[in-house]
């Protein structure tokens, strides 16, 4: 009876605590992420958005060998740099972006996501100084732009980028609205077809591509 | 049921785990508190961050010994051990500021740089390549930074009372022999290598590293740049030649090639020329550069440039009252390969040989004279990373030199000297506290030929006065070897020597710098002779002296006009030499005591074009008028010069194209660099003169360039 006793008390730890402590921390990472992320979307203020950046960065230093943290965290600081000024503090917060970028980069190299992601980070630094970082800018981008679409040729959001880039050159340079709009119209429909089963995949993007092309 | 409640007595604790609460602040030293911090057991996901008041709260559910990590931008992260027992933790952190390059004090008194990857760099490659009056010449460019004189006539850097060579080139650390492009009297020369090589180039006043020596006011040093982002290929159409550019990236490795072919004589018939030309200057110029990653942290950089160029006039040697024939041939290949790495945290190392060689062909009225000088360089640094308020840089670098003159007449004459200089450099720079830096260093050089071996100490230091300024001091000793080609004559002579004492002061906030710098330089051992090149060795001697003192003010904004870049700035100089054939101690002919820049650039966008304007204002310098009694009594007028530049961009066949226009001396002021006089006089006892001009009034440079 004693050992019988015992193994059932054995069983009932391994069958419900071990794997739901497994599952548990599964979806820990997964739940805090998608929190996290929830709370981004609401961010208005820089603490608010701050608070998010920082719990990424905590989940990815627990998790190590996960990229989606450090791009959620880059991803925030580069939303966050749009609304700063001080050409300091904007290169401040873009160099904190570009060092989780590159840690991202580390982990997966050849991840469209993350050269569209850089994509997205070189107008903002381009912006806190244009004269001396103007030339270097038109080529950086071309480079991120060529990597994301090689990596992946349906990733809406490196043709969103490509489409904006597009619409701010002169058209003197091959750019403005009638060369963009094919693009943003082509972003549009991968966006549509665009479908990832990871609930952390990158998101972002639609809403503004539509409200881009429709000015148009 | 009592194994039930064991059980259900396990699972609440397995599901409910201690919970604390860990609270405090975060300040800095001085104890304001450091908003947005980041506070969270490592490896946990469970933090928060500082509010903006440094304060912090949150409910941890870690229990044992933890390690509590806060960060935040611009300090040191921080990590305390705390042992988490179930009871509320309060703490109070306090956190380092870390050594940027955003706050950090940096040593610039006497030191401009400019860089494209530095924050403490005041200008940019771009900034260089596109200055006005420049023309994409680099010593031009620097020309309009306070601190150089304009000498017109000459082209090269002349800087704070001392002369053109006064000032040496390194690239990449290693000593290039001839910077500039051969010429001939009175027609201006300009830097071989064009802005575009150099990711960084510092541009010293006076106060520069013991890394460097042989110079008596300054240094440039260049940085040529890393490996090519990618592959590109361009030619340029311009009505002064043609080029043509390729680059090629690899994985670890890129190579990069520029051919270039000059041909004034398109220019020459559309601006007229106060130089009676013979043949139109023509250059032939080319260039390779390859870089190679080597292992985590090694560069690989290999340079090599070579080029020709020939050109003939009719030079009317106004002194004599003749007309001369002068023509001129000039090959150089400058190669120099470097390496360098990070072997491990602590150290770096930097290692390079360099090869520069140049012979000059010369005719005289048929009289050939050739001068081929050569350098060849090596070169060994060490940088210790002691801390990182501690690093200490020493090296030894060896050059030899030859430069050989040979006069073809009816026998040859040959001179030939031959110098042997070993030196070494020990520097340490060290960062006293988050305001202070302090740079010591001791550099000793030897010389073979003059058989000298000089100990010179460097010292400079920077404090921060507030968070956007600070002040700036230093001060050394400085040695330079005469020139070589006067070392042919007169091998007995010694180094000339200069010391610097500089002062500065800098504000620097957002897009806007201001800089004013007073210094004063005092000459000794200076050569002195009675008439150049003449062979009797006793006529020279090292008994000149000098001094300069002056105040050069600088003001840069990118951000009060939108769109549009503009620095003024302006130097006043105070000089007094008795050097070379000088009958006394006078301000030297290529110095002015007022020099004004205004450099303006704005990009107009809906134009899609790149405006730059230059305004160079430089007071009247000496000459000596024979008319007069008083050496050196002449004052030539005030030199004024408005250059513009556009560089239009466009896509043609889909391909980037950009079309420049230069324009010098738009307005067509008539300037003068000094008089010559007869050396006879008149039937009056008076000598006749005539005005030392520019080769032209107006004139202007259209370049066309096409990406590949």
């Amino acid at each position: 009876m004693k050992t019988t006793a015992f193994t059932f008390t054995f069983f009932i730890f391994t069958f419900f605590l071990a794997p739901r402590t497994l599952f548990a921390q599964q979806d820990k990472y997964t739940k805090s992420m998608l929190e996290t992320i929830e709370k981004l979307d609401h961010a208005t203020e820089n603490e608010a958005t701050l608070a998010c950046v920082s719990q990424f960065e905590r989940i990815a230093g627990a998790e190590k060998n996960l990229w989606l943290p450090y791009y959620y965290s880059a991803y925030s600081l580069i939303m966050m740099s749009f609304g700063e000024t001080d050409g300091i503090k904007k290169d401040q917060i873009l160099d904190r972006a570009q060092q989780n970028l590159d840690k991202a980069f580390d982990l997966n190299p050849d991840e469209s996501e993350l050269h569209a992601l850089q994509a997205f980070l070189y107008p903002s630094w381009v912006a806190v100084d244009p004269m001396a970082r103007g030339m270097q800018y038109i080529e950086k981008m071309a480079e991120s732009l060529k990597n994301a679409k090689a990596s992946n040729p349906e990733n809406p959001r490196a043709l969103f980028l490509e489409a904006i880039h597009t619409l701010n050159m002169p058209p003197a340079m091959g750019g403005g609205p009638e060369i963009a709009k094919p693009i943003f119209e082509k972003a549009d429909s991968l966006f549509t077809a665009f479908h990832n089963d990871n609930p952390l995949w990158p998101n972002w993007g639609k809403e503004v591509n539509r409200t881009e092309l429709e000015k148009l | 049921m009592k194994t039930l409640t064991i059980i259900l007595f396990f699972l609440a604790i397995a599901d409910a785990g201690a919970q604390v609460t860990i609270s405090g602040s975060v300040t800095d030293r001085k104890n304001a508190p450091i908003p947005y911090a980041n506070i969270y057991f490592r490896g946990s996901y469970d933090g928060a961050i500082t509010d903006t008041l440094g304060e912090f709260s949150y409910i941890s559910d870690a229990s044992g010994p933890q390690v509590l990590l806060i960060s935040s931008v611009g300090y040191a992260e921080s990590a305390i051990g705390l042992t988490v027992t179930g009871k509320d933790t309060t703490i109070h952190v306090v956190l380092e500021e870390e050594m940027n390059q955003l706050n950090e004090v940096t040593i610039t008194a006497g030191v401009f740089s400019a860089s494209d990857k530095k924050k403490s760099a005041t200008l940019s490659s771009f900034d260089i390549a596109t200055t006005a009056s420049a023309v994409g010449d680099i010593y031009g460019a620097y020309a309009t930074m306070p601190g150089s004189q304009k000498v017109g006539e000459q082209g090269k850097l002349f800087v704070r009372g001392g002369e053109g060579y006064e000032t040496k080139t390194y690239m990449d650390g290693m000593l290039v022999q001839s910077p500039y492009f051969s010429s001939m009297p009175d027609i201006p020369t300009r830097g071989r290598f064009s802005p575009m090589l150099f990711s960084e180039t510092v541009f010293s006043t006076g106060g520069y590293s013991a890394e460097f020596g042989n110079a008596l006011s300054s240094v440039v040093d260049l940085t040529t740049n890393g490996l090519e982002p990618g592959d590109k290929a361009s030619i340029g159409i311009m009505t002064v030649g043609a080029n043509g550019s390729f680059s090629k990236r690899w994985e670890n490795s890129s190579l990069a090639m520029t051919g270039l072919y000059a041909n004034n004589g398109l220019h020459h018939r559309l601006f007229k020329q106060q130089v009676d030309w013979i043949s139109d200057p023509v250059l032939w110029d080319g260039m390779a550069m390859f870089r190679q990653r080597i292992g985590e942290t090694g560069l690989l950089k290999s340079f090599i440039s070579v080029n020709a160029n020939e050109m003939a006039m009719n030079y009317d040697n106004f002194e004599e009252g003749t007309m001369e024939r002068i023509a001129l041939k000039d090959r150089a290949l400058y190669a120099n390969t470097t390496y360098s790495g990070q072997p491990n945290d602590k150290w770096l190392i930097k290692t390079g040989v360099a090869y520069g060689g140049d012979t000059e062909d010369m005719n005289y009225n048929h009289l050939p004279v050739q001068t081929s000088k050569s350098a060849t360089t090596a070169k060994l640094v060490f940088t210790h990373l002691t801390s990182n308020k501690i690093k200490i840089r020493a090296g030894s670098d060896m050059v030899r030199e030859v430069c050989r003159k040979s006069v073809f007449l009816d026998t040859v004459m040959i001179m030939q000297v031959i110098d042997i200089q070993p030196s070494m450099f020990i520097e340490s720079e060290l960062k006293l506290t988050n305001k202070l830096a302090l740079r010591l260093g001791a550099r000793s050089e030897y010389s073979s030929l003059l058989g000298e071996l000089n100990l010179l100490p460097r010292v400079s230091a920077a404090f921060k006065t507030g968070e956007f300024s600070q002040i700036s001091m230093a001060w050394g000793k400085y040695r330079q070897k005469p020139e070589n080609t006067i070392l042919l004559f007169a091998p007995m002579l010694h180094s000339e020597e200069s010391d610097h004492y500089i002062l500065n002061f800098q504000y620097r906030k957002e897009n806007r710098i201001f800089r004013i710098e007073s210094y004063i330089k005092h000459y000794d051992d200076l050569v002195k002779y009675d008439a150049l090149y003449s062979p009797d060795a006793t006529t020279y001697n090292n008994n000149g002296f000098g001094y300069a003192r002056g105040v050069d003010l600088f003001w840069r904004d990118q951000k009060s006009l939108k769109g549009v870049d503009y620095w003024i700035s302006y130097s006043f100089l105070n000089t007094a030499r008795d050097y070379k054939d000088y009958l006394e101690s006078t301000v030297p002919s290529y110095a002015s005591a007022h020099n004004l820049s205004l450099v303006y650039k704005q990009f107009i966008k809906s134009l899609n074009t790149f405006v730059g304007m230059t305004y160079s204002f430089a007071s009247g310098r000496p000459y000596n008028d024979r008319n007069s009694e008083k050496f050196m009594a002449g004052r030539t007028k005030p030199y004024n010069d408005i250059s513009l530049n556009l560089t239009y961009l466009m896509k043609l066949f889909k391909k980037e194209c950009i079309v420049h226009l230069g324009i010098t001396n738009l307005f067509n002021f008539q300037n003068e660099f000094g008089y010559r006089y007869s050396n006879t006089p008149g039937e009056d006892g008076c000598y006749a003169s005539k005005a030392i001009v520019p080769n032209a009034g107006r004139q202007a440079i259209l370049l066309f360039m096409l990406s590949l």
